[in-house]
């Protein structure tokens, strides 16, 4: 799936005064590709996100999915949450298929569900839990659970934010190597939203840094080193320290911008 | 299976207590009827068919009107939790009388309703009414912003969002509702049949009291006692069987 944002612009109402948090953000994001939106917390990015997802209306600009301007939010488009936002009162299992179990959905024969199941549960490494409910699971497993359900209804694109940032950091790097395994095997459009600059760094092809409020993509780095990164690699350790040049520079105003 | 040991070691110890201070007559048997007591008089009663009488007489009221109350409470709490105009429009309404004690109402009830079934089912629906309602409500309006835009971003319509998230996430508060519900409608019904009635439980101690009947009081006593404890045990197990998630949760 391509997306694209066109001088996307996004303001909220704080009472009487209007805050800008997106100010003509324009990117192109082609098929197929990890891209990481990288910044500080607050900037944006996730608002950002949540306008590719439907979920926030842009007040100006567009973004285009395959050349249709986004109306509102859809499965072709799946998104996995920080809090993960699973359903409780499901299972595993039932929270895994709740896209598929919609009405848009219902011409899929309840055997194709199984299959697309037991896919996903190998894929994501969930082999046994199908009858837990997320309560009973750990963090990482509940953020799995997040990720094949998002899979399930098979979309374009994926978007994440900030997906495993509420998870410890042993967890975090065996979550992160399985996505990047995930998204080889499958090829979907992965849009991931990270604060986190050794994260963005090991995961995307691209990143783009989001500057300060109202954010704009402040700068734009490529990452074509081989996979899975050895992170600690010379030419790794280059790109970290790039993007944190690139972040800094979008806290701190530089004089000839003030 | 610890705890379950205690709890009832700890009421055998407090019948037992009971028990000898009445052997002991450390308390006028005129005031305190002894545990054996009480269990001959209930059988007495339920051999002569009295207490089956009241008992029937008072559960008859007090369901009909708890679930007048549930269905009714479960629905105007559920628009009122999804519609935020009917939310504006009732809530006031709903804020200034709930203070109102149902037993503050009787009267009134009794005056626009008669002295009959109906006033005293009136009341019992008030009083159960709030509980369900509140809690339908926030069980509706609680529903965690990023829950919604999950099932949004997999593609729910709004009537499946309702059925497959909003009724889920109220089912649990529902059921904790309807506990709180049962429990109101018990102490209600008592005191309405105290107020006006030819039988039932509350009839029943208080003719026991005004014609000197301790063991008779005791036993309506025990009786109300029993039918709380074991109606909101079934409720419980209603809501364990509706919503195994939760009682999980909240065991945890």
């Amino acid at each position: 799936m391509k997306i694209e944002a066109r001088h996307l612009g996004k303001e909220f109402r704080l009472g009487r005064s209007q805050l800008s948090v997106l100010n003509d953000v324009n990117l192109v994001i082609e098929d197929g590709r990890f891209v990481c939106l990288l910044g500080p917390s607050g900037c944006g990015k996730s608002t950002f996100l949540r306008c590719v997802a439907g979920l926030e209306r842009p007040s100006t600009g567009e973004i285009l999915v395959d050349g249709a301007p986004v109306r509102s939010p859809g499965p072709d488009r799946s998104m996995v949450f920080q809090d993960y936002a699973l359903f409780p009162w499901y299972t595993v299992e039932q929270n895994i298929l709740f896209g598929l179990r919609l009405r848009h959905n219902r011409q899929l024969h309840r055997l194709d569900h199984r299959k697309v199941l037991s896919e996903l549960v190998a894929l994501v490494g969930l082999q046994g839990f199908e009858g837990a409910y997320p309560h009973q699971i750990s963090g990482g497993m509940r953020q799995r659970v997040g990720l094949a359900r998002a899979l399930a209804v098979n979309p374009g694109a994926l978007l994440m934010d900030e997906p495993f940032a509420a998870i410890d950091a042993i967890t975090r790097e065996g979550l992160q190597q399985q996505l990047v395994d995930v998204w080889r095997k499958t090829g979907k459009t992965i849009l991931f939203v990270t604060h986190s600059v050794d994260e963005a760094a090991f995961l995307g092809d691209e990143v783009h840094v989001f500057g300060a409020r109202p954010a704009s993509i402040r700068e734009t780095v490529a990452i074509d080193l081989p996979r899975p990164r050895d992170v600690t690699a010379p030419a790794f350790a280059e790109i970290v320290r790039r993007l944190r040049r690139a972040i800094d520079s979008g806290i701190v105003p530089t004089k000839a911008a003030a | 299976m610890m705890s379950t040991t205690r709890r009832l070691a700890s009421v055998a110890v407090v019948l037992l207590i009971w028990e000898l201070a009445v052997r002991f007559e450390l308390a006028p048997s005129f005031t305190l009827a002894a545990p054996s007591t009480i269990v001959s008089e209930i059988a007495r009663l339920i051999a002569n068919g009295q207490l089956p009488k009241h008992v029937q007489a008072s559960m008859g009221r007090m369901l009909s009107g708890y679930s007048l109350a549930l269905v009714t409470g479960a629905l105007l709490g559920a628009l009122m939790g999804w519609f935020r105009l009917l939310d504006d429009v009732v809530d006031p309404i709903v804020e200034l009388i709930r203070p109102v004690s149902p037993l503050a109402i009787l009267p009134l009830a009794i005056l626009w309703l008669g002295i009959g079934q109906a006033s005293k089912i009136f009341v019992i629906w008030y009083g159960c009414l709030f509980p369900i309602l509140l809690n339908t409500y926030a069980g509706v309006r609680g529903v965690p912003k990023s829950t919604v835009e999950a099932a949004r971003t997999l593609g729910a319509a709004t009537d499946e969002m309702l059925q497959r998230v909003v009724f889920y996430h109220s089912l649990p508060l529902i059921m904790t509702g309807a506990r709180i519900s049962f429990a109101v409608g018990m102490i209600v019904i008592i005191a309405a049949e105290m107020v006006a009635a030819d039988a039932g439980l509350g009839y029943m101690i208080l003719t026991a009291q005004q014609t000197f009947h301790t063991p008779e009081l005791y036993a309506g006593i025990t009786t109300i006692a029993v039918i709380g404890f074991l109606g909101d045990r079934i409720i419980r197990l209603i809501r364990a069987k509706l919503c195994p998630w939760y009682v999980e949760i909240e065991q945890s």
